[in-house]
């Protein structure tokens, strides 16, 4: 597997060098570019996996550049970057088509995890093998491992894991869950899908793994890391 | 806009009016008077002194007038008696003494009537006894007693609540304007004095009260730019610092830097917002749904519950609870409130955030609650409880939003502890705008 091909478009040099660094220490390859300008060539010399992109730009809104790639046929995804930050700003990012969206001044950890999410997604660098503490999950062979056992999970199990894991760290809403578990035409029941996390949450355990799924009574589920 | 009426022109218009009536009004006094003027008996009495007086005026071959005087001496009915007949013109013909002299008040008290003797006509008048000045005064009480007095009176009775109307009228705008006066309060923009329908006269007042209203929204604007451009700039220099702080310093010392500088963070992201919320720089026209909004901010707060071994739970109705407002605002206000039970709730409690159908939104903690006399004083910005590590602009925000929104929060005790702040909105086509003081109901 290769490493995912990361476009840093960010204006001051400190930051965007401090970035480029970090996304490297993860195992990315970054590569930097500074204005609109060459954020452009950047993009048309190469194909990647990911951009992040600083919506405030010296010669021209990163917003731009973003709304002329989603009107050609690009479809790399995109984390905005701003530091404008204003209640209303992530509306805006999220509207012009960005993939997600963080604020000026954020942690490295807090982009990383930005980064993983949108990667993680169906079709993204990393949407194949999906992997969080010692649990990974094949998502095109549908196999699990905890510890690098092979678990031999039901298919809806399965379903569900897949769909916590791509948005780790994250509340996943419980209709989302509910979709991914069952079928357009099946009857699904609220129990019915407590049983199965039940369940799911009852291999893992058993399992050793290093993940627990959290439920959020009225909002969804989150999985994550135990401490 | 129409033109702006005046006191002046208005009290004029009615007084107008008044005075035009005036004239009819003593026109119908006077036929009144006249009619209760004339007292049958006296009339009867003076009609008879007529009949006694006319066969004593004899006319001489030139057709003039003349009394006979011989005869008339010996009557007793013509002791004391004044009176002048006339024919043609305004000088009497014939007088009775015959050194009469007429004053002006005799023809207003005296009685007059008319005879026709050996074919001519004449008018008698009847003068009152000549006893000095007390016809005149008689006459003069008369005049004023049966005349003068009910005119005043009935005039008076139309000019003062007239007038009262005519003033009260007039000067409710100010009325209006005081009012308006009196609900301007510290911070919130774009107030001004209604300028339409006040009086001409109050109208260069009311334009140097927005004109001052105005400089000091300059002022407020100024100082909320001053202090968004400020939190702005500070922005890209924390952003380097969070980002190099991970690359050269060793963990442990980082840590520490890391802290701070997050802290820092925390208060410029809350100094921008509430600026941007209390210079109404966000839009309120949207719908939205409370409960979808609830869930959204849980969302965010789920991570630091967890940390914090706290439980977050959302109960809601099956149908949207709807408002009109800023989706993203009211989520960053109950966000704060979330965060603000997790940094005081103890650990494996359960925090409660319920929406209910009538526009409530509710986060309950089972903290250790807010003493009764801090539950105002804990919406002020930078109000600190000396307990906890915040910044002290978490519910400064949530008030801010509640304005904006025309929305009420207050603060009630939770049973058995623990507090639960309200979030209540109005409906959604009402109520709008509106500066609803809030935090000050509990």
């Amino acid at each position: 597997m290769h490493a995912a091909h990361i476009l840093v478009v960010e204006d001051d040099r400190s930051i965007g060098a401090a970035l480029c660094n970090a996304l490297q220490r993860e195992g990315y390859a970054a590569e930097l570019a500074c204005t609109r300008q060459q954020a452009s060539a950047a993009a048309d010399r190469a194909r990647f996996d990911l951009v992040v992109l600083d919506i405030g730009l010296p010669d021209g809104s990163g917003l731009d550049l973003l709304r002329r790639w989603r009107s050609g046929d690009r479809a790399t995804p995109v984390v905005a970057v701003t530091a404008r930050g204003g209640i209303e700003d992530r509306i805006k990012g999220l509207d012009a088509g960005a993939d997600d969206y963080i604020a000026k001044p954020f942690e490295i950890r807090e982009l990383m995890a930005r980064v993983r999410a949108v990667l993680r997604r169906p079709g993204g660098a990393l949407g194949e093998l999906l992997a969080l503490g010692n649990v990974e999950l094949d998502t095109v062979r549908r196999r699990l491992r905890i510890g690098g056992h092979l678990e031999n999970a039901p298919r809806r199990e399965v379903a569900i894991l897949e769909t916590l894991m791509r948005q780790a760290n994250i509340v996943v809403n419980r209709d989302t869950v509910m979709r991914a578990a069952y079928a357009a035409d099946e009857h699904a029941t609220q129990n019915a899908l407590e049983a199965n996390i039940s369940r799911l949450r009852q291999r893992l355990m058993q399992g050793g793994a290093e993940v627990e799924i959290h439920t959020i009574r009225g909002v969804g589920y989150l999985l994550r890391e135990s401490p | 806009m129409s033109a702006p009426r005046s006191i002046a022109g208005g009290l004029l218009v009615r007084l107008l009016i008044l005075f035009s009536l005036t004239p009819l009004l003593a026109g119908i006094n006077i036929i009144v008077v006249g009619e209760q003027n004339s007292n049958p008996e006296v009339d009867a009495r003076l009609e008879r002194l007529a009949d006694q007086i006319v066969p004593y005026i004899r006319f001489n071959p030139a057709g003039l007038p003349s009394l006979d005087v011989q005869s008339l001496r010996g009557r007793s009915f013509a002791r004391d008696l004044r009176v002048a007949m006339f024919e043609h013109s305004a000088t009497p013909a014939v007088q009775w003494p015959s050194d009469l002299k007429l004053r002006a008040w005799d023809f207003f008290d005296g009685y007059q009537t008319v005879r026709a003797v050996n074919g001519h006509w004449l008018r008698l008048l009847f003068a009152p006894p000549a006893g000095s000045w007390s016809a005149w005064l008689h006459w003069y009480a008369d005049e004023l007693a049966d005349e003068i007095l009910p005119l005043l009176i009935a005039l008076m009775c139309i000019t003062l609540p007239l007038s009262a109307i005519t003033i009260r009228r007039e000067l409710a705008p100010v009325r209006r304007l005081a009012r308006e006066a009196a609900a301007i309060e510290p911070g919130v923009r774009d107030t001004r004095l209604t300028e339409v329908g006040v009086p001409s006269e109050l109208l260069p007042l009311v334009r140097a009260v927005n004109g001052g209203l105005e400089r000091l929204d300059a002022g407020l604007a100024a100082q909320q730019r001053y202090s968004a451009v400020v939190a702005h700039e500070l922005k890209t220099p924390l952003a380097a610092l969070l980002l190099q702080l991970e690359r050269d310093l060793p963990r442990a010392e980082a840590d520490a830097c890391r802290q701070q500088v997050l802290r820092m963070r925390g208060l410029v992201e809350q100094l921008l917002i509430i600026a941007e919320l209390t210079a109404k720089r966000v839009g309120t026209a949207a719908e939205v749904d409370l409960t979808a909004v609830a869930r959204e901010a849980i969302s965010q707060e789920v991570v630091a519950a967890l940390d914090a071994q706290v439980e977050l739970e959302l109960q809601g109705p099956q149908t949207p609870v709807l408002i009109r407002g800023n989706a993203a605002a009211v989520a960053i206000a109950i966000g704060n409130l979330i965060d603000n039970a997790i940094r005081h709730s103890p650990k494996h409690e359960r925090i409660l955030v319920r929406v209910t159908p009538d526009r409530t939104v509710e986060v309950a903690d089972r903290g250790a609650g807010v003493p009764a006399e801090e539950r105002d004083i804990i919406f002020e910005p930078f109000w600190r409880n000396p307990r906890s590590k915040g910044a002290g602009l978490g519910l400064a925000i949530v008030r801010a939003m509640a304005d904006l929104h025309g929305a009420t929060v207050t603060l009630n005790a939770n049973a058995p502890h623990g507090c639960v702040f309200l979030l209540r909105f109005p409906p959604p086509d009402i109520g709008h705008g509106q500066n609803v003081p809030a935090g000050r109901a509990a």
